[in-house]
């Protein structure tokens, strides 16, 4: 399966204009940017993402919780979710990867290699 | 087209540091509602600093981060008892922000480290900090309260790989571990600490275990505390002792 449409919820304005912009043209992807967890699974069907990226820490409801209620439906259960964090431990993957998470990518991430680390990660679980 | 994304990134961090003094600004009236103590100044002075944290490196200004870093630990240790000093010390953390946002050379960013430290330092007003590394609830709460009654500021950690991670970053006075530790056990742990070259290379360190056997010279374990009926006296006598040392009469 290709990579095509990446849904990102990300409460940050600069992090936002700066990803989408790596993603779309160093990526080729079509992606979409929501401002909040709620936003994304509201607007999550509609889109329809091959790939949702979740920023762990935002405000209302966090990007855990939002994996949860992705997972809860089963019309949004199977997209492949991976998790931005800024407090990248050991532990914190291993939770957010049992919780079905494909990976953690490290903030702040550099915005010349978001769009690769994204296909790599993709790679390795779509092979 | 990673051409064309250079260019587009170079003019939006352009944008970030012609913007930068400004919400520079906008921290300083935060920090200002803060000690004003009014409705939900500290939530928004948490959310400009975490923001400018995640913009920082993104935006490769490292050492905004490494700063925000250290601001947003600070005010929430500060938030219940924010007066004159703590405004002060937080006031100095946005001017240190200011700094970085103009010198932005490898000698400017060392000395804005250099005073970063200093920074820490005064604003634990002669706390020392201590990382305690314990993976079992019932023990951290034990040594927490045997540091109640000391004048230090006590973080603590469950993992070994955590606290080696933390230990990286962050400057400790003392460190108190269980022997047995998660994912790197904590001789492991010292051992990456005193190679690392890190600021916490020579760190005091207190081992407890109920694993009697030696430890290597080569750790300089401060001490091998035994898990017996005696634990929390000699915890209380070794932290009292290697406390002092580090008091704000001792450092130089």
């Amino acid at each position: 399966m290709t990579l095509k449409r990446i849904l990102y919820a990300e409460d940050e304005p600069d992090i936002q204009a700066v990803a989408k912009l790596a993603l779309e043209m160093l990526g080729g992807f079509q992606v979409l940017i929501c401002n909040t967890g709620i936003e994304a699974l509201e607007k999550v069907q509609d889109f329809a993402p091959d790939l949702i990226l979740l920023d762990v820490m935002m405000p209302g409801i966090d990007g855990p919780t939002t994996l949860l209620r992705l997972r809860a439906d089963p019309a949004t259960a199977g997209i492949p979710v991976i998790f931005l964090t800024a407090k990248v431990q050991p532990s914190e993957v291993l939770q957010y990867q049992s919780m079905g998470a494909l990976d953690v990518i490290a903030k702040p991430f550099d915005p010349m290699g978001l769009a690769a680390e994204v296909k790599k990660i993709w790679g390795r679980n779509h092979a | 087209m990673s051409d064309d994304f250079s260019a587009l990134l170079a003019h939006m961090q352009a944008d970030f540091l012609d913007e930068f003094p400004e919400r520079c600004n906008r921290l300083e009236e935060g920090v200002m509602a803060l000690e004003q103590q009014e409705a939900d100044a500290f939530d928004e002075l948490y959310r400009q600093i975490h923001s400018l944290k995640g913009a920082g490196g993104m935006f490769g200004v490292p050492v905004i981060t490494t700063i925000c870093h250290q601001f947003e630990s600070f005010i929430s240790e500060a938030r219940h008892g924010f007066d004159r000093k703590a405004c002060d010390s937080a006031l100095r953390y946005v001017d240190l922000l200011r700094k970085s946002g103009v010198d932005r050379d490898a000698s400017a960013v060392a000395v804005i480290e250099e005073e970063l430290e200093k920074l820490r330092t005064s604003s634990l007003s002669g706390r020392a900090s201590v990382l305690l590394v314990e993976p079992s609830a019932a023990m951290r709460q034990l040594y927490q309260q045997i540091f109640s009654a000391q004048p230090v500021r006590l973080v603590t950690l469950e993992s070994g790989l955590a606290a080696l991670e933390r230990m990286l970053h962050e400057h400790f006075d003392l460190m108190l571990a269980s022997r047995e530790l998660p994912d790197l056990n904590a001789t492991a742990l010292v051992a990456a600490v005193r190679e690392s070259g890190c600021r916490n290379s020579d760190i005091p360190v207190i081992l407890v275990s109920s694993n009697k056997a030696a430890v290597p010279a080569y750790l300089r374990i401060t001490a091998l505390v035994p898990r017996d009926t005696n634990l929390a006296a000699n915890i209380s006598r070794y932290a009292a002792e290697l406390l002092a040392r580090c008091s704000p009469y001792y450092r130089k």
